[in-house]
């Protein structure tokens, strides 16, 4: 075992830059073993171990084992908000749930139409300030993978780009639910039951997203690149 | 050296057993000590190996964590609670088709034998 000389670092760095990766994870997990790989062996065979390295990490596998990764982490992120939010039903913190929601419920129906769907912006504020927060963590820890590894491409964590995609369906939905009454002139729509479930069921979502989002965070900044 | 088809079907059983005997590794770390256990006979292959990983983690089986070593990040896996339940029921899935093949392989073998 040995260290590679910086001409040989630099080497690589270069042939793992020209896959024009974005993830963060897959350039580190590559960068690492392209490193470990070379160190077992001399000076003398480096060349011809770096071009074994990049038959197997050719461009179409690493872009290929990039889009499963991105899709897994969609999953994985999704499965871990989804584990937290059913904690929410057990027990001793249904307790707390419960006390929420009717708390919650019995100033929901005390407001006006208009303030109903006004309360729904502050867990999307509390959302995007949140995903803000990450994504100023996030592209901390990124940037020293950034200096090390100079892509042409804007790299950044897989797990920041599932949870800026989860922020857009949010303000989407968000969106939409104000601007479809308005698209087929709906006359007093504040006014339709449909709606005001649809405030209630969105504003349960949000907050429950925004708690489930902040407890997975906790849980993955401690360890992954957000 | 072993057909890589044969190591396929049980490839996440071998990574989540070795992760249960050594608190955490690193994908090349991984790939080397399986060439280490079987001198050479199987070997992991990259193409293989970090699918499965991810997979794995996706699944809520192993977790991870990012290290800093020798000036880069090292990505480390080690097994959740669900995956070290997990490596238990795998095991005992592996065994039984061990024991069933060998008793195809060889019929004369006594119904009450075991690996």
């Amino acid at each position: 075992m040995r260290q590679l000389s910086a001409p040989e670092l630099d080497q690589v760095k270069r042939a793992i830059a020209a896959k024009e990766l974005t993830s963060a994870e897959i350039l580190v997990e590559i960068y690492d073993h392209y490193v470990s790989h070379l160190e077992s062996f001399e000076s003398t065979e480096f060349e011809a171990e770096l071009v074994e390295l990049e038959e197997k990490f050719n461009y179409s596998y690493c872009h290929a084992l990039q889009a499963k990764f991105i899709k897994e982490t969609k999953k994985e992120i999704f499965n871990l908000q989804w584990s937290i939010f059913k904690t929410y039903f057990t027990w001793p913190r249904f307790l707390i749930t419960s006390v929420f929601l009717v708390i919650y419920f019995l100033f929901w129906m005390d407001v006006a139409n208009k303030t109903k769907v006004q309360l729904l912006i502050i867990p999307i504020v509390a959302i995007v300030i949140l995903s803000a927060w990450i994504f100023y963590g996030s592209f901390k820890k990124v940037s020293k993978i950034k200096q090390m590894i100079a892509s042409p491409k804007v790299i950044q964590s897989s797990l920041l780009a599932s949870i800026m995609m989860q922020l857009s369906l949010i303000t989407s939905s968000f969106n939409l639910m104000i601007l479809l009454p308005k698209v087929f002139d709906v006359p007093n729509y504040l006014e339709s039951p449909y709606f005001i479930a649809g405030t209630l069921i969105l504003s349960f979502i949000y907050v429950s997203y925004s708690l489930t989002l902040y407890e997975a965070w906790k849980l993955k900044t401690k360890t992954a690149l957000i | 050296m072993t057909n890589n088809n044969l190591i396929k079907g049980s490839l996440q059983t071998i990574i989540l057993k070795l992760l249960e005997e050594n608190e955490k590794m690193y994908g090349y770390e991984i790939t080397q000590r399986v060439k280490e256990l079987t001198a050479g006979e199987i070997k992991i292959t990259e193409g293989a190996l970090y699918p499965a990983l991810h997979k794995l983690e996706a699944e809520g089986l192993l977790s991870t964590e990012i290290q800093q070593v020798d000036n880069r990040v090292r990505k480390y896996y080690s097994l959740t609670k669900d995956g070290q339940k997990e490596v238990t029921s795998k095991m005992s899935e592996l065994q039984g088709f061990v024991e069933n093949l060998q008793r195809i392989l060889t019929p004369d073998l006594k119904p009450g034998f075991n690996i």
